[in-house]
């Protein structure tokens, strides 16, 4: 069963990105977050990986609704998505982050973890959540989990079946892709 | 000459000289406080698993509260238990 | 009755008959003509004219004959009584300047020729006026003869003394020089002037200003009919003015005399103004017009027989300054011509007044508080003239001129900026002027780099000024602004419980629309309160970078405390939330919670290490142990950067350090405590053989200091070695030292190595010129502990660029307006996004330009 790696614990980008914007006469690190409430926590993690600076992933709050994001993932370089640019959808509950949220893709992807309707079988989102992933970590997954598929329980038979021959489904990807 | 020194007040910062600089559960620094404290320090306290992986006190309750089975530390899904 | 007025009938009479009535003509004209050579007019003459003229109107030669009298009437005017009467002037018409100068200078002139040549023409004139009479009167019997026979008839003669009036007056003024009507404005000032020194003198007008109530109106006319010794002077004047008028000069002399009136008001009010801002002068000077023109004019009016009008109408004529319409005792009811003249001369003297103040309005919004009655005055003249205009303009004019300049500083501005609100909300409760007036004020002080620190002293530094305010010395203006706000609710809760019948009724007459110039979204005047705090803000652009700068402030004055004393920072902080709300002032407050923790635990970690030392140990053989030692312990995550500079400290004091860290550890497991030894406050002494200095200093001044116990001179390199610092930070620190004269500078061995030495004895320090004092202040010289506001903004900019770039990724397009809102929304903390539209405008076309981002129709979108 496909489990990416729990985030290895270096200082979170937050941090060492910070410290980066400090001056350098400011020998120390500056951290300045005061949070009261879910709100604040979606607002820092979008500070957060607005300057992590992550190539090929990204999100950011729909509309006027920290609670509604949209996600961007390039397909990686050197798998039959490369390429490509997918959008997803992101919804988060108040529980968060003691809950996953729950994370579609919006664009049509073949993919034997992702249904028609884009729904993704990715087991950090379900009962392998932990509270110390974040929006980052989770586009993370799911750009790996689109060169590494769990084929054992697809939700798109069609497309684990036909994993196997990679220039064969390459040819399917593109034709059910639609540019944004 | 002979220099007397009548008082020196000295300036400090403490921490909590966790191995991480943030929790895992809020992402807020650890020598900050979690979200639903107000002051950090005394009043938000940090707490240690026997894995070594530090949260706020706080959030690692809600962590534990909200796990239906045997509750796992966030970080390395070992069986969450508190340091003594 | 055709032929009466015919001559064309003479056409048909005979040649005898003609000869007839030229003879009579002749014989009347020369009867015109000793009648008019004589003073008086003789019953000899008298009985021979009646005759003649009855034959020559028979024979329809009415109208000529009244011609003929009245062209011989004009020649001789003209030739004796007019040209008398100007040659009288003549001296001071053909005069120079200067020598009119002198002329006025003359105490009886105009008065003396005036009058006398006056007195002669109106004579000349009345015995021309008996003369007219004697042909009128015989006139006006042939005319009744004729009325017998014919029932309608008009009396032709009935015209001659108004055609004798206008024929005298335009007489006199085709001869007119130019300089009569400035003689008569002369002389009418200088009676006037007269006037009022005999009323100041004689009556006590002005004492009663403090016994009447300004409610009492009714009281204030104390006017009586007789003016005690001024009566006099005023028929004087009386009698100039209804001679001039006889002779055809009525407007003239009105003229005149308003324009003395005027010009003595003027006067009046300069006197009364003056220089001196502390007291009103609108009552006294409304008193005064009562007491001097009012009353001369009523004197005079009434000696000329015009006042004495009991009109209805006038009662309703009602002077807006006066609540009841205004009566004088003299008459009763006011005449309208009086009540028109108090309109006027109030009318006048309020805009002198305002007119005045407005013009030094600068002065006087710095003498502010101070001045407020110069600023009740100037309110009530622009309620009445409705000039606030002219007020804007020229405050406006005299703060770009005085104030927004670059001499001015920055906290000067600012105090004048806060008194100007002050001032102008008195006068304009709305604040539409101030508005006006502001804004000048609030585009400068945006663009001087050091404004914010200054709004932010001035807010919550009680040393910062406020002198003379209605508040405590030492007070902030937060202080005191809140303070105004609790007695504002107090004054309203008053009002409330209070309101009967009458207040409601006065409320309601008080009632007045908002100016026109007042913009309708802003609400209406009631509602809206000119707030001086959100007017600060409002210079800034946004509380955040208010709160910021505070925080700032706050911190650098946390860790140069040497004690825990944060009572007034807690005061201010409260005051602070009220105004920007508690989760604005969240980190300054766990700020403030530090420094009542670190209190705590400091005294905590004394007592117990404290009987831990054990007795004779190594720090109190060094003399010194824990008690000089005291600590303040931060939450670094929540201050503002701290500038951390390498310092190694005497190590007898280290060591000390080391142990208070360690007490922490064992107390707060598993909290450890790191120090950031360049910071705190250290006071020393240092003892010389022949005397001891206090000093309080940083660590780093400490630090060097005591590296001169061991050894009285140093090279720089060494020194800064020894310390741990780089030697040109050293060199600058060490100044301290030498301003002090504690120690000197030396060339050393190297050029960029120069060596330091204690200054031992009393004798050389005295050589140096500086006096030994008991205990000196820490100098201003010492390095910020915290990074400033300005050098935390440039890291800004990156962080939005990074959101604007997550942002388009995510969207594909955006508008300027959504990338603003969204930013709006979501940058809201560490740093804030509160630039303007503008602002962010001007940083897209700069992501443009470095190609990062593109913008096609209003849409912009990540460059491809």
């Amino acid at each position: 069963m496909f489990q990416p790696p729990l985030p290895q614990h270096q200082p979170s980008t937050l941090i060492s990105r910070q410290k980066e914007r400090v001056l350098p006469q400011f020998g120390m690190k500056l951290i300045f977050l005061y949070v009261k409430s879910k709100k604040d926590l979606l607002q820092t993690e979008l500070m957060a990986l607005m300057m992590s600076g992550d190539p090929g992933i990204s999100a950011f709050p729909e509309g006027d609704d920290i609670f509604h994001w949209r996600g961007t993932i390039n397909g990686s370089t050197g798998t039959v998505y490369a390429g490509m640019v997918y959008k997803l959808s992101l919804s988060f509950n108040t529980d968060y982050p003691f809950k996953p949220p729950k994370v579609k893709f919006e664009s049509p992807c073949f993919h034997p973890n992702v249904d028609l309707h884009g729904n993704i079988c990715l087991d950090i989102l379900q009962d392998k959540w932990s509270s110390a992933y974040d929006v980052r970590t989770i586009l993370l997954s799911i750009q790996s989990l689109l060169g590494e598929p769990n084929n054992d329980s697809p939700l798109n038979t069609q497309a684990a079946a036909l994993w196997s021959n990679q220039e064969e489904f390459r040819k399917i990807v593109e034709k059910h892709y639609r540019p944004t | 000459m002979k220099v007397k020194i009548l008082q020196w007040h000295a300036v400090g910062s403490w921490t909590w000289d966790a191995q991480d600089e943030t929790c895992g559960i809020c992402r807020m620094a650890f020598d900050g406080c979690c979200p639903d404290c107000k002051f950090p320090g005394d009043d938000c306290p940090l707490i240690w698993g026997v894995c070594n992986h530090a949260y706020h006190l706080h959030c690692i309750l809600k962590w534990v509260n909200s796990q239906n089975s045997t509750p796992h530390c966030p970080m390395c899904r070992r069986e969450w238990q508190f340091k003594a | 009755m055709a032929m009466l007025c015919d001559p064309e009938a003479l056409d048909s009479l005979s040649e005898d008959a003609i000869a007839g009535i030229l003879q009579y003509w002749a014989h009347f004209c020369d009867l015109t003509d000793s009648l008019l050579s004589q003073n008086v007019p003789s019953c000899g003459l008298d009985s021979q004219l009646g005759p003649t003229i009855a034959t020559l109107c028979d024979h329809g030669l009415a109208s000529l004959l009244q011609d003929h009298f009245l062209q011989s009437l004009e020649e001789a005017f003209k030739k004796s009584a007019v040209k008398k009467f100007w040659q009288q002037f003549h001296s001071y018409c053909d005069a120079s300047a200067i020598e009119k100068a002198n002329f006025h200078e003359q105490d009886n002139w105009p008065e003396e020729i005036l009058s006398k040549s006056l007195k002669e023409i109106c004579s000349e004139k009345r015995s021309q006026e008996n003369c007219l009479l004697v042909l009128v009167e015989n006139l006006k019997s042939f005319e009744d003869r004729i009325a017998k026979r014919e029932s309608e008839i008009e009396h032709p003669s009935s015209q001659l003394m108004s055609r004798y009036q206008l024929m005298a007056s335009s007489v006199l003024l085709t001869t007119l020089p130019w300089d009569f009507p400035d003689i008569l404005r002369i002389y009418f000032k200088k009676k006037l002037e007269e006037l009022n020194s005999m009323i100041a003198d004689g009556d006590s007008y002005e004492l009663e200003i403090n016994i009447h109530d300004s409610q009492n109106d009714a009281d204030f006319y104390h006017m009586d009919t007789s003016m005690c010794g001024c009566n006099g002077l005023v028929m004087q004047i009386g009698k100039v003015v209804s001679d001039l008028r006889s002779l055809g000069f009525t407007s003239m002399a009105e003229d005149a005399y308003s324009f003395a009136i005027f010009l003595l008001l003027k006067s009046k009010v300069n006197e009364l103004a003056g220089d001196d801002y502390r007291v009103p002068v609108l009552w006294s000077l409304k008193k005064w017009i009562r007491a001097v023109p009012l009353q001369f004019l009523h004197d005079l009016l009434g000696y000329l027989g015009d006042s004495i009008e009991y009109e209805k109408e006038s009662l309703n004529v009602k002077s807006p300054l006066a609540s009841q319409p205004s009566s004088f005792p003299g008459i009763g009811i006011p005449s309208e011509a009086l009540v028109r003249w108090q309109l006027r001369l109030e009318y006048f003297a309020y805009e002198t007044l305002q007119d005045l103040r407005i013009g030094k309005l600068f002065e006087i919004i710095v003498d502010y508080p101070d001045s407020s009655p110069a600023i009740e005055d100037l309110k009530r003249c622009l309620e009445y003239t409705g000039q606030h205009s002219k007020l804007v303009d020229s405050f406006i004019s005299s703060l770009k001129y005085r104030l927004l300049t670059a001499g001015a500083s920055t906290n000067d501005i600012l105090h004048q900026y806060v008194s100007t609100i002050k001032a102008l909300r008195t006068i304009d409760p709305a604040g539409v002027f101030l508005e006006a007036v502001g804004e000048p004020i609030r585009d400068y002080l945006r663009g001087r780099k050091d404004t914010i620190k200054c709004i932010v002293t001035m807010l919550t530094d009680g040393t910062g000024g406020n002198s003379g305010g209605s508040g405590n010395a030492g007070d902030s203006l937060l202080e005191e602004l809140n303070r105004d706000a609790e007695n504002q609710d107090g004054a309203d809760f008053e009002e409330d419980g209070g309101t009967d019948e009458k207040q409601a009724w006065l409320n309601a007459e008080r009632w007045e629309p908002d100016p026109v110039e007042a913009d309708p979204l802003k609400g209406s005047r009631n509602r809206r309160k000119i707030d001086i705090l959100e007017l600060m803000v409002g210079i800034i652009g946004s509380k955040d970078q208010l709160v910021n700068e505070y925080r700032v402030m706050l911190a650098e004055k946390l860790l140069n405390k040497s004690d825990y004393d944060i009572d007034s920072e807690i005061r201010t902080l409260e005051l602070l939330k009220i105004h920007f709300g508690e989760s604005s002032m969240q980190k300054c407050e766990i700020m403030l919670n530090d420094l009542i923790d670190s209190k705590r635990t400091n005294a905590n970690i004394k007592a117990t290490l404290g009987k831990a030392a054990a007795p004779g140990s190594e720090q109190r053989e060094m003399n010194i142990s824990l008690d000089i030692l005291d600590a303040t312990i931060i939450s670094s995550n929540f201050w503002p950067p701290i500038q951390e500079e390498e310092l190694n400290i005497p190590s007898s004091v280290n060591q000390l350090l080391s142990d208070y860290a360690k007490r922490f550890h064992e107390i707060k497991t598993p909290r450890k405590l790191m120090w950031k030894k360049n910071l705190g406050t250290v006071k020393l002494e240092l003892q010389f053989e022949d005397r001891s200095m206090r000093f309080t200093v940083s660590p780093v001044h400490a630090a060097i200091i005591m590296q001169f116990q061991e050894k009285p001179s140093w090279s720089s390199k060494i020194l800064a070695a020894e310390i741990g610092m780089p030697a040109d930070t050293l060199n600058r620190r060490i100044s301290f030292w030498i301003s002090k004269g504690i120690l000197t500078e030396s060339a050393g061995r190297e050029p960029d190595d120069p060596s330091f030495t204690i200054v031992d004895s009393m004798a050389d320090l005295n050589k140096n010129g500086l006096a030994s004092e008991g205990c000196q202040l820490m100098e201003e010289e010492s390095e910020r502990s915290v990074a400033s506001v300005e050098e935390q903004l440039i890291k800004e900019m990156t962080v939005f660029e990074k959101f604007i770039m997550g942002l388009l990724t995510n969207y594909g397009t955006a508008t300027l307006d959504k990338i603003h809102n969204t930013l709006k929304m979501f940058c809201i903390s560490e740093p804030t996004y509160d630039k303007s539209l503008h602002q962010l405008q001007s940083f897209l076309s700069d992501l443009i330009s470095e190609e990062k981002i593109e913008m096609r129709d209003g849409l912009y979108s990540l460059k491809k």
